[in-house]
């Protein structure tokens, strides 16, 4: 069995609840930093025909497949889903606009040219909008496309995002099941930048498979190797998704989430590496068994250090923290290089 | 080949080894995993291959290692490790590629199933630490690896030993640990024991003496700074760890494990779980259990019966073994004394029986051994045995032994048969009978050795006693002949007691001769023959227990790689054959038959007499 086939067979066996298609997967308002500084920011997951690499198995760690709509969404769903999206906006008086499909915004099986050229139209036309930014895997990411989005975005910065993981090839296929290489990624970031678009990498701490010393040391070596492709790095902290292989192993006490530790400390180091460059992280889920998460005492006050720290990116934000559980966490970057297989649970 | 590792002593699966690297190492051995990482260690871990952007990087990484290391250090090949649910097909193909790495020293590398195995002195258990509380899974893997590699490779399992579980691990026949869970427990304030885990705070002593325990108090330690106290209970944990290890060393060389963990596995669930489920892999268990040992064979609970040397007796009393011929079976209980008959109350049953003894065919009935003809009472286990007495014997072990001896009647035919039992005993006797439809005569009346009772036994026999009847020589050919057949199968009685021979010697130390030649002796403290080279030159034609050698003249012992051939039957202390072009022998196996193939280092067989052939 192939690594696809064993995500195809849990995706499979995951029953799906209905829901209406002219409305998002989600939406929700936030906060982010851009170059200017802080900045409100709309969240809105478009409910599409879903993500053409998921629906073929996809990566281990996904579970936003579940998210897509059951039966294709006419254009007009997919304004209809804007259109209650942005309502959530209506109190800002200056934001961005971050535009996911738990799939590829640019792939036109899932967002059609016609609806994405009225999507970005509508977005440029509100002047309240500073900045859009939409995720996509990098096989979109073409010359035509970028360029396609920029020109219908006359007043408005364009970022593309793409979820590039981890630069090894290897432990995206092996560990992940990402289906592009590093080189794709690049090649996809160079095409962004070149026809007027900034461009976001997200990455994920940690695969599966890998220590947690692998898996930190990953994330550094990672961001040193995409810097030069990127503006802003996004760090996410696998959490454990429903009907995901993620999920399947975690079940059986073979995966543990990252450690809020191991992100606090390659947040310093790659800070320090690249002070000039946005690196963030939003532990989602810190603090619980599905998410990354230290000891209970100090969870919830190291994920608020690391979410401030992603908007004011001043590295004084983790100057204070410390608790008995960091000994542990050592003594896990230690030790779990040699479990051979075996991760090391709480 | 393996070339760095001896398997040295065994206790059933379990053993007793040696690495033979920059420093001896003796196994069962706990690994300090923090030194896996360091190049002047003996053991080295060679690395993830999670981390190296390519093959190169990984090779050249472990190029410097072995430079640092030297020849002698036994280095585990870089690995890319997956969890144990990851898919198979996916693991073997990594792991094959990753063989593309070379390495010139000891070595040791990761046993991933349904990959061909290379001859590394080590292999790794992988994931071995998910599979704690999960036993069947565990044993299944490990069963799987101890087929496919050789028997004189050390097994390594990551991550999960305990001061708990460690005995139960070794005696299934893992050879190396670490110490990771012994210190992560440490860093989470539990305390570990061979009888479980305590959170620190829910002490209210600390029940142990080491060197860590006795630098401190409870209240100490509970007002120390985390890392201080985080060193200190690590440092309990391992010791606790490292003198279970020394006491289960202990318990193999005195050949007892199986006595231990029989309590130990009350410790966990996950424990007794994996003795009953190891129980039921007979075939593995037994192949692994010496044929005979001087030791007592402490049976103190419901899976002692399910003991390999226990089953095996039953299943070669109803395979190999064939009464004497008689029309009268006498069925008597087992006696706390052995063997039986030097007890009291088997001496009064045979002054009881007097002249008709002659007439009758002696069966015990015992817990938990199942049924012991009189012939084989010297013979391992049955003289060795030592069980809880309360008088209360429980369904399963009822049932057990009326399995034997309905397998028993059902076989072999006697005119009449007679029970001078009591109690459970009795029953059990009584369900037989139903169930097969047969009459049993029974003479006790309420105590066996009660004068009453002895002459009620007395005249019930003589009374039967008209059929054939044997003299003393012949009991005592009857009873080489029993042990022949056990130890060496059915006919080995016909051929080492033949017809003319005679027999020398007061019981139980008999010798059979053939004319003036000597062919085989008693050895009364294991009650197995030992045979003479006249002997092993009768017995050769029946083709079983023989070890085929080159054409060398073996002295003293035989090693395992001039072994080219050996009998899957043979089992560790075996009496066996050796036989090549230029010399016969006899001696006692240290290993069993397909160990003796599969090995490269160790002794095989023990020789006792060697003969060169023209």
């Amino acid at each position: 069995m192939s690594l696809n086939k064993a995500v195809l067979d849990i995706r499979n066996r995951q029953r799906v609840k209905p829901s209406p298609i002219d409305v998002p997967a989600a939406t929700w308002t936030g906060k982010d930093v851009i170059e200017s500084g802080e900045i409100d920011t709309i969240t809105i997951i478009f409910k599409t025909s879903g993500c053409w690499w998921g629906k073929a198995g996809g990566c281990t760690m996904c579970g936003y497949v579940y998210d897509s709509a059951q039966d294709v969404p006419s254009d007009d769903d997919l304004m209809a889903q804007l259109e209650k999206a942005m309502r959530k906006a209506s109190d800002f008086d200056r934001f961005m606009v971050k535009i996911f499909t738990s799939g590829s915004f640019l792939d036109t099986k899932e967002i059609p040219i016609e609806v994405r050229h009225r999507i970005l139209e509508e977005l440029d036309g509100d002047e309240r909008i500073v900045k859009v930014l939409a995720e996509t895997r990098p096989e979109f990411v073409t010359e035509e496309n970028v360029k396609d989005c920029v020109s219908v975005l006359k007043n408005t910065d364009f970022e593309v995002a793409m979820g590039l993981e981890t630069s090894s090839d290897v432990i995206r296929k092996q560990s992940i099941n990402k289906g592009f290489t590093f080189q794709s990624f690049v090649d996809a970031a160079i095409a962004a930048r070149e026809n007027g678009a900034t461009v976001k990498s997200y990455l994920m701490l940690k695969p599966l498979f890998l220590s947690e010393k692998e898996a930190l040391e990953d994330i550094v070596q990672t961001v040193r190797d995409a810097a030069e492709y990127t503006d802003t790095f996004s760090i996410n902290l696998c959490n454990v998704q429903r009907g995901t292989y993620v999920e399947y192993l975690w079940d059986r006490k073979q995966y543990r989430p990252p450690w809020l530790w191991s992100i606090v400390d390659i947040l310093q180091r790659t800070k320090k590496e690249f002070p000039d460059m946005i690196i963030t992280s939003d532990p989602v889920g810190a603090g619980s068994k599905r998410g990354p998460h230290n000891c209970r005492e100090c969870s919830h006050a190291v994920a608020d250090a690391i979410r401030l720290f992603s908007l004011t990116q001043d590295l004084s934000c983790f100057e204070h923290l410390s608790c008995g559980c960091k000994d542990l966490w050592e003594q896990v970057l230690e030790l779990e290089d040699h479990t051979f297989g075996s991760p090391i649970l709480d | 080949m393996t070339r760095y590792f001896e398997v040295q002593q065994r206790d059933g699966a379990a053993r007793i080894g040696k690495f033979l690297l920059k420093e001896d190492i003796r196994t069962p051995y706990i690994i300090d995993t923090r030194n896996l990482s360091m190049p002047e260690s003996p053991i080295i871990d060679g690395g993830s291959l999670w981390k190296y952007s390519s093959f190169e990087e990984a090779q050249e990484h472990l190029r410097e290692t072995r430079q640092k290391a030297g020849e002698d250090s036994l280095i585990m090949l870089p690995h890319q490790d997956f969890t144990p649910e990851a898919p198979r097909n996916v693991t073997i193909k990594v792991a094959e590629k990753a063989e593309e790495i070379k390495d010139s020293g000891a070595t040791g590398a990761i046993y991933i199933p349904g990959k061909q195995v290379k001859k590394h002195d080590l292999y790794v258990l992988e994931g071995a630490g998910c599979f704690e509380n999960n036993a069947r899974t565990f044993l299944s893997i490990l069963l799987e690896m101890k087929k496919d590699i050789a028997p004189d490779t050390a097994i390594y399992a990551p991550n999960i030993a305990t001061p708990e579980n460690l005995a139960m691990l070794i005696y299934l026949g893992i050879d190396v640990f670490d110490n990771t869970k012994a210190i992560i427990a440490g860093y989470n304030d539990i305390y570990l024991t061979t009888a479980g885990q305590f959170y620190l705070d829910s002490l209210a002593e600390l029940p142990c003496r080491c060197s860590a325990c006795s630098s401190t108090n409870l209240t100490s330690l509970r007002e120390m700074d985390k890392k201080s106290r985080a060193a200190i209970l690590e440092k309990h944990n391992i010791n606790a760890m490292e003198a279970e290890a020394a006491l289960v060393r202990e318990r193999i060389r005195a050949g007892t494990l199986r006595e231990y963990i029989e309590g130990q596995c009350r410790m966990h669930t996950w424990l007794t779980a994996l003795m009953r489920l190891a129980d039921d892999e007979y075939d593995f268990v037994e192949s692994q259990n010496a044929i005979a040992r001087k030791n007592t064979l402490v049976a103190t609970c419901g899976e002692s019966q399910n003991r390999a040397e226990v089953v095996r007796f039953a299943k070669r009393i109803q395979e190999r073994y064939t009464p004497p011929a008689s029309d009268v079976l006498l069925l008597l209980p087992c006696s706390a004394r052995k063997p039986y008959s030097t007890s009291n109350s088997h001496w009064k049953f045979i002054n009881a029986l007097g002249k008709s003894r002659k007439f009758v065919h002696e069966v015990i009935i015992t817990s938990p051994l199942g049924i012991v003809p009189r012939e084989l009472e010297l013979t391992y286990p049955a003289a060795h045995y030592d069980t809880t007495v309360t008088g209360y014997w429980d369904a399963e072990e009822k049932e057990w032994v009326a399995s034997c001896l309905e397998n028993y009647l059902t076989q072999h035919k006697y005119t009449s048969i007679v029970a001078h039992v009591e109690d459970a005993y009795r029953v059990i006797c009584e369900i037989v009978a139903e169930k097969l439809g047969i009459d049993i005569i029974y003479t006790s009346l309420g105590n066996v050795s009660s004068p009453e009772s002895l002459r009620n036994l007395s005249k019930t026999v003589s009374e039967l006693c008209t059929g054939r009847k044997r003299g003393h020589e012949q009991t005592q050919k009857d009873l080489m002949k029993a042990v022949a057949d056990y130890q060496f199968g059915k006919g080995a009685g016909e051929i080492l007691v033949p017809e003319g021979s005679t027999v020398k010697g007061p019981f139980p130390k008999h010798q059979i001769f053939a004319g003036k030649k000597q062919l085989i002796t008693l050895i009364p403290q294991y009650g197995t023959l030992a045979i003479t080279i006249e002997g092993a030159k009768a017995l050769l034609k029946q083709g079983r227990y023989t070890v085929k050698i080159d054409d060398f003249v073996p002295r003293g012992s035989l090693l395992a790689p001039g072994v080219v051939d050996a009998d899957p039957l043979i089992r560790p202390n075996d009496e066996v054959i050796i036989i090549g072009e230029k010399a016969i022998a006899v001696g006692r196996a240290n290993m069993n038959g397909d160990e003796m193939k599969r090995s490269n280092r160790g002794v095989a067989v023990d020789l006792r007499h060697v003969k060169k052939l023209e």
